[in-house]
């Protein structure tokens, strides 16, 4: 009998995909309580009453499942990086499209997480922190599952996703970084619009609350 | 918090975490192992049962029936399966007897030069998975092996797995024995010792090295896979002095496009009663574009980016549902 890395990696890649899916799968169930109760009120009886007693349910359990989650894509990223042959970490394209598309998903995950406890059992209350919720969840859920896509390819197995990967023409293997000439530039607009963005924000957010202030004295 | 409360996590934790320990020491793969060092007995413990059986045909050929110690022997097995399972693979083992521990044919002396991956060296394996292209389809494997030390008769055996109806189609078939006898080598022929290259790449010359003992000349073979004629240039001595043999260099040429070809070394000796002559195995090589190192700097950048780009979105995305809700606390005054 032989310990083997790659059971507890398969254990790992459960966790955090099923966790994730759980997640995924209550932010659609919100969406849906959403857009029914915007376009159909309080129609559809029984229907109605399961959709809002699921709804319900789902608030809580996103946040657990996502928390789950995201211990499980690190975890998971701990275990598979010890099953990356030695010295084809920094050389194989694969895997470091794996490592660039998990990394974006955790962070997409964490953020998900810190805006949940933000608002706790609030975070879906208004439209913008609705619209929060499903940017993060779901983007965060595609770049989950891009790298599962990616893992499944270097395992050698097939794909539920390459069918999708075809039609799109993309190719897993090749390198997916940009050239470093165009890399800069992307930085510098990144950085430049987010400075922007947050000093905008900031300015909104700062002439709400004076103008807050003022209404209250 | 309940000490009750307590007391129930700590026991799902232990649960939990226990499972994950115990889970890494399962052996069974439903996908099938990936190329490894394994023994007869991996063949049978998950494939057994009459729902696990497809079927199939095993063809095993080798290139002699009698080598002389050291020297290569080629064995090729050709698969061909009724059925395939889900995901495509059928795996080979080439054992050195069934007794269910120490079958890797390096227990009898074998050692494996070239696996049918191309793994060669430490890398090179007695079990060994290809994709089929369909069911029907005749899928080969093809091993190169060095010849036990010690001279005598040798068995070879192999299984099959994968292809059946069940879920994850198995099917567990041998092939019988196969019998090589090995001889002691002459006193003055040409010994080869030479670690395969698997992998060339296209535009680019593959530099073959051997060492070579005995030899007064040394050969270098190659042609396309597929193709009857060899070509062929004289390997040049490269050392200056004997080292437990003469290390002879040369190179098959650079070829345009990707594409397999086969090589073997031969090394000669006149004696002036005639040339004893000794070669290696055929061996394989998968000619390739040579793999694109990523930019790892550029790599890191990107990775960076990323992260601003979420870190934005989530301050911003806060700043602006509290900037909203400040309005609306705002209009309700």
């Amino acid at each position: 009998m032989t310990f083997d890395m790659r059971a507890v990696h398969s254990v790992t890649i459960e966790l955090h995909g099923g966790m994730l899916t759980l997640a995924f799968i209550c932010i659609a169930i919100k969406v849906i309580d959403m857009l029914w109760g915007r376009f159909l009120g309080e129609k559809g009886g029984f229907l109605r009453r399961v959709l809002l007693k699921a709804s319900e349910y789902s608030s809580p359990t996103i946040l657990l499942a996502a928390i789950g989650g995201v211990v499980g894509l690190l975890l998971s990223a701990y275990t598979g990086a010890s099953l990356v042959p030695e010295g084809t970490l920094q050389t194989s394209s694969i895997t470091l499209n794996k490592v660039m598309v998990t990394v974006a998903a955790t962070e997409l995950w964490m953020l998900l997480i810190a805006f949940n406890l933000t608002y706790g059992e609030k975070s879906w209350d208004t439209r913008n922190r609705s619209l929060m919720m499903i940017f993060t969840g779901g983007l965060g859920y595609f770049f989950s599952i891009t790298g599962g896509s990616i893992g499944g390819t270097m395992a050698g197995k097939v794909s539920i996703m390459e069918p999708l990967w075809e039609f799109l023409g993309v190719d897993l293997h090749a390198s997916w970084i940009f050239p470093p000439e165009l890399l800069y530039v992307i930085v510098a607009v990144v950085s430049i619009i987010g400075v922007l963005l947050v000093i905008y924000s900031s300015k909104i957010l700062d002439i709400v609350s004076i103008r807050h202030r003022t209404s209250n004295k | 918090m309940n000490t009750k409360v307590k007391r129930i996590g700590s026991i799902i934790a232990f649960l939990v975490l226990s499972g994950v320990l115990v889970a890494g020491f399962v052996n069974a793969y439903s996908g099938g192992w990936r190329d490894d060092d394994q023994d007869y007995n991996c063949g049978t413990s998950c494939h057994s049962g009459d729902a696990n059986q497809g079927a199939g045909e095993i063809q095993v050929e080798l290139d002699k029936t009698s080598v002389l110690s050291g020297q290569n022997v080629a064995v090729t097995v050709n698969v061909t399966l009724v059925q395939l399972g889900g995901d495509s693979i059928v795996g080979v083992f080439l054992l050195g007897s069934q007794a269910g521990s120490d079958d890797h044919p390096s227990s009898q002396g074998w050692t494996i030069s070239q696996d049918p991956n191309g793994g060669a060296g430490d890398d090179a394996n007695n079990y060994v998975q290809k994709d089929s292209p369909a069911s029907g389809e005749t899928v080969t494997f093809k091993w190169s092996l060095a010849a036990p030390a010690t001279p005598g008769t040798y068995v070879l055996h192999v299984r099959v797995h994968h292809g059946s109806i069940a879920r994850n189609p198995l099917w567990g078939d041998y092939s019988g024995t196969i019998s090589v006898e090995v001889s002691p080598l002459p006193p003055g022929l040409p010994t080869i010792e030479h670690s395969p290259v698997s992998t060339g790449y296209v535009e680019e010359p593959t530099v073959m090295q051997a060492s070579v003992v005995n030899a007064t000349k040394v050969f270098l073979h190659w042609r396309e896979v597929g193709e009857l004629q060899f070509d062929s240039i004289e390997m040049t001595n490269t050392s200056t002095e004997d080292e437990n043999g003469w290390v002879f260099e040369g190179s098959i040429p650079a070829q345009g496009t990707e594409v397999q070809l086969e090589y073997q070394i031969i090394a000669n000796r006149d004696t002036g009663n005639g040339p004893l002559v000794t070669d290696t195995a055929v061996f394989t090589l998968s000619i390739q574009k040579r793999p694109e190192v990523p930019n790892m700097t550029a790599w890191i950048i990107q990775i960076v980016i990323v992260t601003e780009a979420v870190v934005f979105a989530g301050i911003i995305g806060y700043k602006i549902t509290k900037s909203k809700e400040s309005k609306e606390e705002d209009h309700d005054v």
